[in-house]
């Protein structure tokens, strides 16, 4: 699986983001190859080493499913010296078209004087040379437009490059390229015309000089913009900090610039361009020069970045250009015109509480439905059925429903659908309107009944409702509302195509249950986009953001929008999740007046918005990540082991060297009672995720029963919001960044233990519903008490016995939980218990807690150093930990400290020292 | 073959990509004569087929806005889909009665555009006549 990598360096010293492609999106549609003329071999060019070759003998050339780009010294010289050539000639030629206008202009001159009635004029227009002149004025201006217009009436264009099969590819690699079956072309046919006059410009005498190329690309107003874009900034001033010199970027013999071309003509059919460019050349020159690399590194950034920005940037240029409705290359959306109602009838009543798709979608340049080609065929084919032609769409919110509805409302405007779909348009019901307009004018009843009858007649509409479960009776009822008793038969008889959509939970909850109304439906499942389509989507929103927003986004923060979206938000899906957070970002940037956008404004942004640590790791949170183990070491006395073993594994998450998809870290804490193991949950929730000490408890001696899987999966639904009702899955969704403590899970049912494998796993859980909620940044601790006795009774005849208990504890553990589930823990943490030193320390502790409470009341509280030996000693219960110690002083301690307020009326800012007394 | 159209284009619609060397018979004859024939092919061939394109453009946008297409391909549906008598009446008479606006608007458009393409192909021919006209009669 291909990746590509990109992170902001200052953001993220340690994190490197990356954004994997899933395999659909990684389809090679490239391949660069190589002839060695001497052995008359073919071999295959490794694109993440790409050469120079800059001997003859090499031949470098590139190859798409169907053509061949070749490039040879023979034909730069040749071409560029007609560049060359033809500059000069051009401008004899238009000079010569304009002398021969200028009798034009004195024609235009004389019916001027004429019209103050000069007699001489007179004469000249009555004169044959008049003619004569006319004539040779209108070829001049032939000749002038033929120069103007003819690359852009018909400029040269790049075939589009379909992938590569794979089985192809392993047999390229097996036996070589077979190069007959190949459409040979030539690569320079492609090159624009600056860009071809660069390249002259820079060879002299059979040598370029890559160098002066490089100076002469990067001043190229493209490709200036393309590196502004990609958040790089490279100019002359910044070439010796950068190492860029003649020395780096060195002179070759011609033969050396047809890799250059190669690898720019590979650029331009990545980013789908129409011509190779001069930002191709750029990225070329990125590719193959190590300089140039190290440069990209330094700065986080990559060539993925720079081609991102290339068809961004090249994109717009196009559509500038080509925005007229006359522009045979531009698709037209039909929309039925100002007579269509003649047709199909008009829908008065319906209009009120509708939209029209199609309508809206001819009104934008916008495309829809990117990345979801397969729903749209599989939709098309549903709603053109004649029966059985109502169509769900499913899916999570998010992940582009209703651009799915635009995408297909554009393809029947512009005519690719079937014969039986042409010159249908979508309405979309919009219920808040229909019961604005019920409270207003009619009862809701009456405007349903019209409202189907007109649809019926009009006989050309297929039905949008969002969120169809709200006409669905059981959920119907709750909202009061009659709507799905009336359009139940419409649905149910397929009198015209419906189109739902609705998530898997409501799918499973109003539909799965009724078989008759999901008999009516087809299922159209929607997946969740990939990031590299996510991208395409917020590159095509940053015109319309910039313009709102008056905030310049550079790729690089549209690629952490997708990534941190991807990664840290998940109660909505991509794409929506990514575009959220980049408006949410460009807002942000405009309230507080930043023009520009960065990872890092990305990251704050995320952070605020929804309470993730995604901040940056600077020196302070590098020190603090550091100083974890000891910081959580001071809290948690005696179990340095377990501390130094979470920590390591939280280290290695917050620097990324972990599998994204399992939960940060998942842990099994063995040992008895009252030795720290909810305790270390707490602090480490405390530590890590910044939220106190809260984290998500779930006691599984609740789960004992085989029935209770239901219980552990559910939902809370519509009783959600009490408190007591929440369940497991609502509170992960609600806290995705949490620590979620299983305690005692050896009592839970082995059936709701094998959950854990996917949970442990894959980093998910699935509700009952359908729905599934990530674990993925959670960290997840499981507590047992298995092998206590053995830890207690070993340690109670013998303390240096202590490997030797952890090792039977865990060897009881094997035995009563299954080696899958075992193995999936990150560590398994045996906690020892307290000798009586550790308690001293913990009382102190407690103490100190008990001090700080006293002094928000201004008293303070003083002891002597023996006390909290005492208090250990006096409290210790073998086999209970450091509980005891905790109620002995609240008995104790406290009860002394409140009788000695009260009977010596103790005042604020007087001290009270702890007596020995007290805990004898 | 797809990519002889697109050689062809390129090459014809350019003279840097010619297989000729130009550069190592620095003469202006050359060029002359290459921009003149590219000139023709350009006027004659490349443009005319880009100028139809257009005509046709200009025909599914017209025939769109006046919703020409759906208004035959419908001719005979009834008034808003009343199967009776009076239904299929009153829709082939409002049909009856707008289509023929709809149609010369229609053929207006059409019949300007065609005419201006007529033009470009004559204006060449006609400027040469007049040339040699004035010169030698």
């Amino acid at each position: 699986m291909a990746t590509y990598s990109f992170s902001s360096k200052s953001l993220y010293p340690y994190i490197t983001l990356s954004l994997k492609m899933n395999p659909q999106s990684t389809e090679q549609k490239t391949l660069l190859g190589y002839h060695d003329k001497h052995l008359n071999k073919l071999g295959t060019i490794d694109p993440k080493a790409l050469p120079i070759f800059i001997e003859e003998r090499y031949a470098p050339f590139l190859v798409t499913r169907d053509y061949i780009f070749n490039v040879s010294t023979e034909k730069i010289f040749n071409i560029t010296e007609n560049v060359k050539a033809l500059k000069n000639f051009n401008i004899l030629k238009r000079i010569f078209a304009n002398i021969l206008i200028i009798p034009g202009l004195i024609i235009a001159l004389i019916y001027v004087l004429q019209l103050f009635n000069s007699e001489n004029a007179e004469i000249l227009i009555t004169n044959n040379i008049m003619n004569l002149f006319f004539w040779i004025s209108v070829l001049g201006i032939i000749i002038l437009w033929h120069d103007y217009y003819r690359t852009k009436s018909h400029p040269t264009r790049l075939p589009n490059a379909e992938p590569i099969s794979t089985k192809e590819i392993e047999d390229i690699k097996m036996s070589g390229f077979k190069l007959g079956r190949y459409s040979p072309l030539e690569s320079l046919y492609f090159f624009s015309e600056d860009a071809l006059e660069i390249l002259a410009n820079n060879i002299k005498k059979a040598k370029f000089d890559s160098f002066q190329l490089f100076q002469e690309i990067i001043s190229e107003p493209l490709s200036k913009e393309v590196l502004n874009r990609s958040d790089l900034h490279i100019d002359k001033t910044t070439f010796k900090d950068l190492g860029i010199s003649e020395d780096t970027l060195p002179s070759y013999d011609l033969a050396g610039l047809r890799n250059i071309i190669i690898y720019a003509n590979e650029a331009a059919i990545l980013t789908k361009a129409r011509q190779i460019e001069c930002c191709h050349i750029l990225i070329a020159f990125f590719k193959a020069y190590p300089v140039l690399q190290q440069i990209l590194k330094e700065n986080k950034n990559s060539t993925e970045i720079l081609a991102e920005a290339s068809k961004f940037l090249l994109h717009e240029e196009y559509v500038q250009n080509h925005s007229s409705i006359f522009d045979t290359t531009q698709t037209y959306y039909k929309n039925g015109g100002i007579a269509r109602d003649l047709v199909y009838g008009w829908t008065f009543i319906l209009g009120h509480f509708s939209s029209d798709v199609n309508e809206s979608v001819a009104r934008t340049q916008e495309v829809f439905g990117i990345g979801h080609k397969r729903e749209i065929e599989s939709l098309t084919a549903t709603v053109g059925k004649l029966s059985k032609n109502n169509a769900l769409l499913i899916g999570e919110p998010g992940v582009g429903k209703s651009s799915i509805i635009k995408g297909l409302a554009q393809k029947i405007n512009r005519g690719d659908v079937p014969e039986q779909l042409k010159d249908k348009r979508i309405v979309q019901l919009d219920l808040n309107s229909l019961m604005a307009q019920a409270s207003k004018k009619k009862n809701i009843e009456e405007l349903i009944k019209k409202a189907m009858e007109e649809l019926t007649k009009a006989g050309n509409t297929i039905l949008y409702i969002d969120e169809i479960q709200e006409l669905i009776p059981a959920k119907a009822e709750k909202s009061g509302s009659s709507i799905a008793g009336m359009m139940l038969p419409y649905i149910l008889e397929s009198v015209f195509p419906i189109v739902g959509t609705l998530n898997y939970a409501d799918y499973k909850r109003y539909f799965l249950s009724n078989q008759s109304l999901s008999n009516a439906f087809d299922n159209i499942e929607i997946e969740e986009l990939s990031p590299e389509k996510t991208l395409e989507i917020l590159t095509a929103k940053v015109p319309f953001l910039e313009g709102n927003f008056r905030t310049y986004i550079p790729i690089p923060a549209l690629m952490v929008s997708t990534e941190l979206a991807q990664r840290y938000i998940h109660n909505r899906k991509l794409p929506d999740s990514a575009v959220n957070v980049i408006e949410s970002t460009c807002s942000w940037a405009q309230t507080n007046g930043i023009n520009r956008l960065t990872a890092e404004h990305v990251a704050k942004v995320v952070s605020i918005q929804y309470g993730i640590p995604v901040k940056s790791i600077d020196a302070e949170e590098a020190t603090k990540l550091m100083k974890l183990e000891e910081t959580i070491k001071q809290k948690v006395i005696g179990q340095e082991q377990a501390v130094h073993l979470i920590v390591e594994t939280l280290k290695r998450s917050r620097t990324d060297v972990r599998d994204p998809n399992k939960p940060i870290g998942a842990f099994l804490f063995l040992g008895p009672t009252g030795v720290g193991k909810t305790y270390l949950s707490r602090v480490v929730a405390q530590e890590y995720f910044d939220r106190g000490e809260d984290i998500i408890r779930v006691d599984m001696s609740e789960y004992q029963e085989v029935s209770s899987i239901s219980k552990f999966l559910d939902t809370g639904g519509d009783s959600g919001f009490q408190q007591n009702k929440i369940s497991l899955i609502d509170r992960i969704k609600n806290n995705p960044y949490s620590v979620v403590l299983f305690d005692e899970i050896e009592k839970a049912h082995p059936n709701i233990l094998n959950l854990f494998l996917q949970l442990l796993d894959e980093g998910r859980l699935t509700s009952n519903l359908g729905e599934t909620v990530s674990f993925r940044n959670c960290i997840v601790i499981c507590t047992s008490n298995i092998g206590s006795r053995i830890i207690l009774e070993s340690l109670e005849k013998d303390q240096s016995m202590w490997s030797e208990a952890r090792d039977k504890a865990i060897i009881e553990l094997r035995q009563a939980i299954s080696p899958e589930l075992y193995n999936r823990f990150d560590e398994i943490v045996v906690f020892g218990p307290h000798n009586v030193n550790n308690l001293a320390t913990i009382a102190d502790l407690q103490l100190q807690e008990l001090a700080k409470r006293m002094s928000d009341k201004s008293i303070n509280l003083e002891w002597d150093s023996t006390i909290p030996m005492l208090i250990a000693n006096k409290a210790n219960e073998p086999g209970l930990g450091a509980r005891p110690i905790k109620r002995f002083i609240q008995r104790n301690i406290e009860g002394k400290i409140a009788t000695e307020i009260i009977s010596q009326g103790t005042k604020s800012g007087e001290t009270i020292t702890l007596k020995e007394s007290w805990i004898r | 073959m797809k990519n002889d159209s697109l050689q062809i284009n390129t090459k014809n619609s350019n003279p840097v990509f010619t297989d000729v060397d130009l550069a190592s018979t620095p003469n202006f004859l050359n060029y002359i004569t290459f921009t003149i024939k590219d000139l023709l092919y350009w006027w004659y061939i490349q443009m005319p087929i880009y100028y139809l394109k257009k005509l046709g453009r200009i025909s599914t946008i017209v025939s769109d806005q006046l919703s020409i297409h759906i208004l035959i391909r419908y001719f005979f549906l009834p008034w808003k889909r009343h199967k009776a008598a009076v239904g299929y009446f009153i829709g082939i008479t409002t049909k009856l009665i707008y289509l023929p606006f709809a149609l010369s608007i229609y053929l207006l458009a059409i019949s300007g555009y065609s005419i201006l393409i007529l033009a470009w192909l004559l204006i060449p021919l006609v400027a040469s006549l007049f040339i040699l006209i004035s010169l030698f009669l």
